[in-house]
């Protein structure tokens, strides 16, 4: 991992003795970062959270420590079973700290610069099937934007980022070509791509909550890319704000380590809520019938989930994705499976989701998409295939879970705001 | 891949599955309409036994020569105080003395009230209807069998229940629809007769794309099917089964001795239904299909890992000495192309292995 020194791992993570001291150490440190922000004059990364997914309720899965200890990580107990000191032998020292803030979300709290750790959380990821980021769709920021407007004062300055690029739209063949694998971009370092001639867009908006709130939606239906939400800063009870990002990582930039840590304990427990509803209503699954008489008919239960494209794709657009996404072994969407063509735009995969290693099956039409996950499919693939459609197929792209709206199921798992109480 | 609308819509797996769509939440601009579910109708159960009622038995063994009870592919629950709907999905109509009829007395005879055959309180009568799936054009022909069915029941004193038939079709523009039969034999119960009358839309689709759904159920190893319809669903069954083993490789750990077992990835590829086949025969010569496409599919692996076939027909062993191998195993799996998968086991013949299964 090129950059790093031994010094520098030391530094940042000090050994210390209990959650209360290393909570204490990560406040301070807010305090200093934040003040040096203001001034402008940082030279150091601020704090940041990855939040993550174990795919625990799924199937049994190794314990949190043996995932990290089969990378060849160190994980020491801080409070057993709940915070953990995780070190790299390979870069000599501590990376930061894991704690189980719900037994299926650990998130892992470090202070190295961006560009660091966003390579080494990827390279972790990457490195399992048993863990995964939290895929924080547009669908999902939209009710979490709605929820900043109704309980945040107006005049308060907050931020949104819009990222859509149209990756499959391209008339360049030598796309087919390119490299793939760095679908995993993380959150701050999507410039360093090759300039290739398609639509892209990037924005950033930041103003106070009020003046958003009276223009965004205008402007997102006069410009669609305006719809994929990538990152949305929640403001902090104090100064400054939590910038949540699509992939799951949380950027510090308030005062307040607990409040920090409060906020990503907020969003957890609201995608928790959506994810387990959503896989309570989509497993697929079959059961003997429970009546006394039985016989020996089965019940097969289940939902599909249901993507509806604003428009309709182009052939090409069509051709490429269904090429890039199944011709080769790294992805944007991280899916695998022979593609049965059925007709000019219309394909069947029974595959998998190559990061979890789970099967689902699919139906791919230039209008839709069709999702359907057996039992034990972890959730958390629904979130990737929605933020991955509406980052790089379609900005406007409504999703269903059955014949629910996947915002109405984030809605249902937000606390009720008070305005509207 | 076949285009072919008549061969495909009177296919009965195509109808089975159609069949499960229509009764699949679905959103208000979703395609696929689940026209059952819309006006109330629940996914119940496929394949349910529904023995008849004890004392109905002797004139039913009388009359069709078995007891057995039958199994409809479908059973749907209705909404308040209406009758249940038993579906049969068929590829074309049959006459009154095929041996078809045989299943379709029984239906008829235990749709006159469930509440028995589904083991439910007695003192409430659950009727059942009992509906014929097939192709428009053949229609009619199943109804005028059904009718003459009912007939010959209420003959021997046997009480029947009533019962429609559904034909599938391509409109004009592409759609799949379904159109309930007229004039039928006790009338077709509300919700479902305004649902299906006038023809319900039930897959939306462009002029020329194939009608098929993803297939809930792929493969019944029981039924008559059109060969190259068999072929596909095979197909499909056979990158389910993929799916399952590269979902079990991806979870390995290196190095490892990896025992894939065939009857459990099947299992898991039928979200269990093969469990719950009647025939061992069947069960185990699909195991052996299934298992030829996946030695096929890790032929190009086979030295460096190791691959053996064991004598066991279930189990294929290979071993994992590194992550290296692992993503070779896995990747033969992701390129091998089911729909050219190895030939099937000719179906009506019994081997060694099944009989001793069977002992």
């Amino acid at each position: 991992m090129p950059g790093w020194t031994m010094s520098e791992l030391a530094e940042l993570l000090p050994r210390l003795r209990s959650r209360v001291e290393y909570f204490d150490y990560l406040d301070g440190y807010s305090v200093t970062t934040a003040d040096e922000l203001r001034e402008r004059r940082t030279t150091r990364g601020v704090g940041k959270t990855y939040m993550l997914e174990t795919v625990g309720r799924s199937r049994p899965a190794p314990s949190l420590p043996s995932i990290f200890e089969r990378m060849g990580l160190g994980m020491a107990a801080v409070e057993e079973g709940v915070l953990y000191r995780i070190s790299d032998p390979g870069l000599g020292g501590d990376v930061g700290l894991v704690e189980l803030l719900n037994d299926r979300h650990p998130v892992l709290y470090t202070l190295l610069p961006a560009q660091q750790s966003d390579a080494w959380i990827r390279r972790v990821v990457q490195g399992t099937p048993w863990l995964d980021r939290l895929w924080l769709s547009a669908r999902l920021f939209n009710e979490l934007w709605r929820w900043v407007q109704a309980t945040t004062n107006p005049r308060r300055f907050t931020q949104l980022k819009f990222d859509y690029e149209a990756f499959y739209e391209t008339d360049e063949q030598a796309l087919l070509d390119e490299d793939d694998s760095s679908l995993e971009a993380a959150s701050e370092d999507v410039e360093d791509r090759e300039p290739v001639a398609r639509r892209s867009s990037r924005f950033t908006m930041a103003d106070r909550v009020e003046t958003i709130q009276a223009r965004l939606g205008r402007l997102q239906e006069i410009y669609r890319p305006l719809y994929s939400i990538t990152q949305l800063r929640i403001p902090a009870a104090g100064r400054g704000g939590h910038d949540f990002y699509f992939d799951g990582k949380v950027t510090n930039r308030s005062d307040s380590f607990s409040d920090h840590r409060q906020n990503v304990e907020f969003v957890l427990q609201t995608y928790r809520r959506v994810t387990e509803r959503a896989e309570d209503l989509l497993w697929f699954a079959s059961g003997d019938t429970a009546a006394p008489a039985g016989g020996d008919g089965f019940r097969l239960r289940g939902a599909p989930v249901f993507l509806e494209f604003s428009e309709r794709l182009g052939e090409q657009t069509f051709d490429r994705w269904i090429d890039m996404t199944f011709g080769r072994r790294a992805n944007r969407f991280r899916l695998s499976g022979y593609p049965m063509r059925l007709s000019r735009t219309k394909v069947h995969v029974y595959g998998v989701d190559r990061h979890l290693w789970q099967p689902l099956m699919l139906e791919l039409t230039d209008r839709h998409m069709y999702v359907v996950l057996p039992k034990g499919t972890c959730g958390n693939t629904v979130h990737r295939l929605v933020t991955n459609v509406q980052r790089y197929l379609d900005p406007g792209v409504t999703a269903w879970v059955g014949d629910q709206r996947f915002e109405d199921l984030v809605e249902a798992a937000l606390p009720l705001p008070p305005r509207s109480a | 891949m076949t285009l072919d609308a008549a061969a495909i819509l009177g296919d009965p797996v195509f109808q089975l599955n159609a069949t499960l769509w229509m009764l699949q939440p679905a959103p208000p601009g979703a395609p696929i309409r689940p026209v059952l579910r819309d006006v109330g109708y629940l996914l119940s159960a496929l394949a349910r036994e529904l023995p008849a009622p004890v004392a109905l038995r002797p004139s039913l063994n009388a009359l069709v020569g078995s007891d057995t009870a039958p199994a409809p592919d479908v059973l749907a629950e209705p909404p308040a105080a209406t009758p249940w709907l038993v579906i049969e999905c068929k590829g074309s109509s049959f006459g009154p003395d095929s041996s078809t009829a045989r299943q379709a007395l029984k239906l008829l005879t235990v749709s006159r009230d469930l509440s028995s055959s589904l083991g439910l309180s007695a003192g409430t009568q659950r009727p059942g209807f009992v509906v014929y799936l097939t192709r428009l054009e053949d229609r009619d022909r199943l109804l005028g069998t059904l009718l003459e069915l009912r007939q010959r029941l209420t003959e021997a004193g046997v009480p029947a229940g009533p019962a429609g038939a559904l034909g599938l079709f391509r409109s004009d523009d592409g759609d799949v629809c379904v159109q309930r039969s007229p004039g039928d034999s006790g009338g077709w119960p509300e919700p479902a007769a305004s649902a299906l009358e006038p023809p319900a839309r039930i897959i939306r689709l462009d002029p020329e794309e194939d009608p098929r759904p993803l297939y809930l159920v792929p493969w019944d190893p029981s039924v008559q099917q059109d060969r190259e319809m068999r072929a596909f669903c095979r197909s499909v069954l056979y990158a389910r089964v993929a799916a399952e083993t590269i979902a079990v490789l991806g979870h390995e750990t290196v190095p490892q001795r990896t025992i894939l077992k065939v009857e459990s990835l099947l299992s898991s590829a039928t979200f269990g239904v093969s469990d719950r086949w009647r025939s061992k025969s069947d069960l185990a010569r699909t195991i052996r299909d299934c298992k030829r496409f996946l030695a096929d599919a890790l032929a190009p692996v086979s030295e460096r890992l190791g691959l053996v076939q064991a004598v066991d027909p279930h189990r294929i062993e290979l071993t994992l000495r590194t992550q290296a191998d692992l993503d070779e195993a896995i990747e033969a799996l992701v390129r091998a192309n089911p729909l050219g998968g190895p030939a099937a086991e000719p179906e009506n013949q019994l081997s060694l292995l099944d009989n001793l299964g069977e002992t």
